[in-house]
């Protein structure tokens, strides 16, 4: 199952586990663990790998932009 | 109660500042060295200076305040405004310092009006733009000082401004850029050090990374998504927002002009990438501190106080409860004066030097001596100074949207203008003046329908304003006569960053503009 697939199912879920949510942190570990194969820190796919994309291009982009800088003679 | 040993720490800190100011005074003696630092500021402290610049106090506050209101939708921020410092360092910076020391630039309006061939117009224009939208932007500043000191002692608010403002004026009048970049300095490291050791506090408060997102999404799914389909942070605004940070910012007066003062343009190799991966991961943590926020308040864990910017003390709220131990308050106090200041002072000197040297000298008394237009710059950071405080005493109710609406004036007035001239050989002066000019007014009406909810826009006011100026200058340009080829060649103008060779002098005869932006003797003799 990939989150999205059925999110009304799981949301639900976790909205049930709110009103405990201090002391039943561990119960939403345990969800969480659950939730952990199909979603990286608790978040969509498409936000791990949209904000994740856009932050790697920019590094590569400004390590591009150093590799191949010329060097200047002052 | 005010406790002593907060004071004791937010004190060593501004004696600090001030003897720091002291010291660079006695390096000042000329308008070079008050502006540009002499040329001479070495790799950390320049790219400090960037990274400072550009981190003020919303940079604390309001990054965690908008995290905790509208969620993942927001995270574009944390990595679109450090990418205006490198796209400020490689898309102006690398060819406009070079071009500064063949010329002897002081500020950003001395390359326009030497590239533009306009000494008056372009020149005032530019200028006052920038003093207008720099003075709304600082008595923001202003008022972030204020919420800090008030929070940590309890003060009324005009003292704290008092305060805030007497420490910044000191050392910014005394010891110019000298004093604002090596601040800043130290600035940056309490900010960046600061931050890495308190917002991760306060995600663990909450529960950690992963459980703060997984009860995010229990709160409002959409909280988690990187936009929203409908409402402020949907995919379009998103873009333009996006743009309007890394553009907009790099072209703000108080971080472009900056790059004039590096002491060696191969500090622009590195500096880019060092600044964003420093400055991401701070407002990164900041931002994720503001998501921790939204869960402890929904857990009842925390409450924020009943005001109107109550999201704005997010981070605030979550380091008291986070770290019950009050003296380190003083220490997080420190910490986000150290950005709002970095900023404050930066701003005022900017705003010291387009009076100084761009009204003043290039155009009320071309004659004036040195040392005569280094006394108006100092007057005139502390005019700034006045000026600004009585703004942030009782800040009129449009202030915080004045200041986000400043980033989205500049990112319309300047963008166009400043991109055309470094790349484009065709932008003409008429082209420059009809693109700043509409850039402006469109700016002003769009940011106008925008507030008062005249009509809705799909994209940040200011996209619609950068249109309309890139449109200006295009026509414009391509009716009127085109620029000199000699400018031309002395402002290095083509689709290239870095040119092949650095122009020796401005050949032949030199333009009035250029004479009026020559490096002063004393800078000379160095």
């Amino acid at each position: 199952m990939s989150y999205g697939e059925r999110p009304g199912q799981l949301r639900a879920f976790l909205r049930q586990c709110t009103p405990y949510c201090r002391t039943g942190s561990i119960m939403l570990y345990v969800s969480a663990s659950h939730i952990n194969m199909v979603i990286m820190f608790g978040l969509p796919d498409i936000t791990v790998a949209s904000v994740g994309g856009v932050f790697l291009l920019s590094v590569i982009g400004l390590l591009l932009w150093g590799l191949r800088f010329q060097k200047v003679k002052v | 109660m005010i406790d002593p040993v907060d004071v004791g720490i937010v004190a060593v800190y501004f004696i600090g500042l001030i003897l720091i100011g002291v010291w660079a005074s006695r390096k000042v003696h000329s308008m070079g060295d008050y502006v540009v630092a002499g040329r001479s500021l070495g790799f950390w402290v320049f790219t400090m200076l960037m990274v400072g610049s550009v981190a003020s106090g919303m940079s604390l506050l309001g990054v965690s305040g908008l995290g905790y209101n509208f969620g993942w939708p927001t995270i574009w921020e944390p990595i679109f405004v450090p990418l205006s410092i490198a796209f400020c360092i490689i898309f102006f910076g690398a060819k406009m310092n070079r071009i500064a020391r063949a010329s002897g630039y002081m500020t950003v309006q001395d390359y326009l009006s030497h590239r533009y061939e306009s000494p008056v117009g372009l020149r005032s224009l530019s200028a006052m733009a920038g003093i207008v939208i720099s003075l709304i932007y600082l008595a923001g500043q202003y008022t972030a000082v204020s919420i800090v000191l008030m929070w940590l002692f309890g003060i009324p608010h005009i003292y704290a401004l008092l305060i805030g403002a007497a420490i910044v004026t000191i050392y910014t009048v005394i010891g110019g850029l000298y004093a604002v970049a090596w601040t800043t300095l130290i600035q940056g490291a309490i900010l960046v050090s600061g931050v890495v050791v308190m917002a991760p506090l306060v995600i663990a408060a909450a529960g950690g990374f992963e459980y703060v997102n997984t009860a995010l999404a229990t709160i409002n799914p959409s909280l988690v998504d990187p936009w929203v389909a409908s409402g402020v942070f949907t995919p379009t605004y998103v873009v333009s927002f996006s743009l309007l940070l890394m553009i907009g910012l790099a072209c703000a007066p108080h971080v472009i002009n900056n790059v004039l003062a590096v002491k060696d343009v191969n500090f622009f190799r590195w500096a880019p990438i060092i600044a964003f991966v420093a400055y991401t991961g701070v407002m990164f943590l900041l931002k994720f501190a503001g998501f921790a926020g939204k869960v402890l308040v929904a857990e009842g864990m925390i409450v924020l106080p009943a005001v109107k910017n109550a999201s704005d003390f997010i981070f605030v709220e979550g380091v008291e409860f986070a770290l019950p131990n009050i003296y380190l308050w003083g220490i997080f106090g420190v910490i986000v004066l150290a950005a709002v200041m970095s900023t404050t002072d930066r701003l005022m000197l900017t705003i010291g030097t387009y009076f100084s040297w761009d009204i003043y000298k290039s155009v009320v008394r071309p004659k004036a001596s040195d040392t005569e237009v280094l006394r108006v710059s100092k007057l005139s950071v502390f005019a700034a100074a006045v000026v600004t405080l009585i703004l942030a005493i009782n800040p009129p109710e449009m202030l915080v949207w004045l200041i986000w609406a400043g980033i989205g004036i500049m990112f319309a007035t300047f963008a166009v203008p400043l991109l055309g001239g470094l790349y484009w050989r065709r932008a003409t002066r008429e082209g420059a003046i009809a693109s700043m000019a509409l850039g402006l007014i469109s700016a002003g009406l769009f940011g106008g329908i925008s507030y008062f909810k005249i009509a809705p826009l799909p994209a940040h006011f200011s996209l619609y304003a950068v249109i309309i100026s890139l449109t200006a200058m295009v026509l414009v340009s391509l009716l009127t006569k085109p620029t000199d080829e000699r400018v031309l060649d002395e402002t290095m103008t083509g689709w290239f960053i870095q040119p092949r060779s650095t122009p020796t002098m401005l050949s032949g005869e030199i333009p009035a503009v250029a004479e009026a932006a020559r490096i002063s003797p004393a800078e000379k003799a160095r």
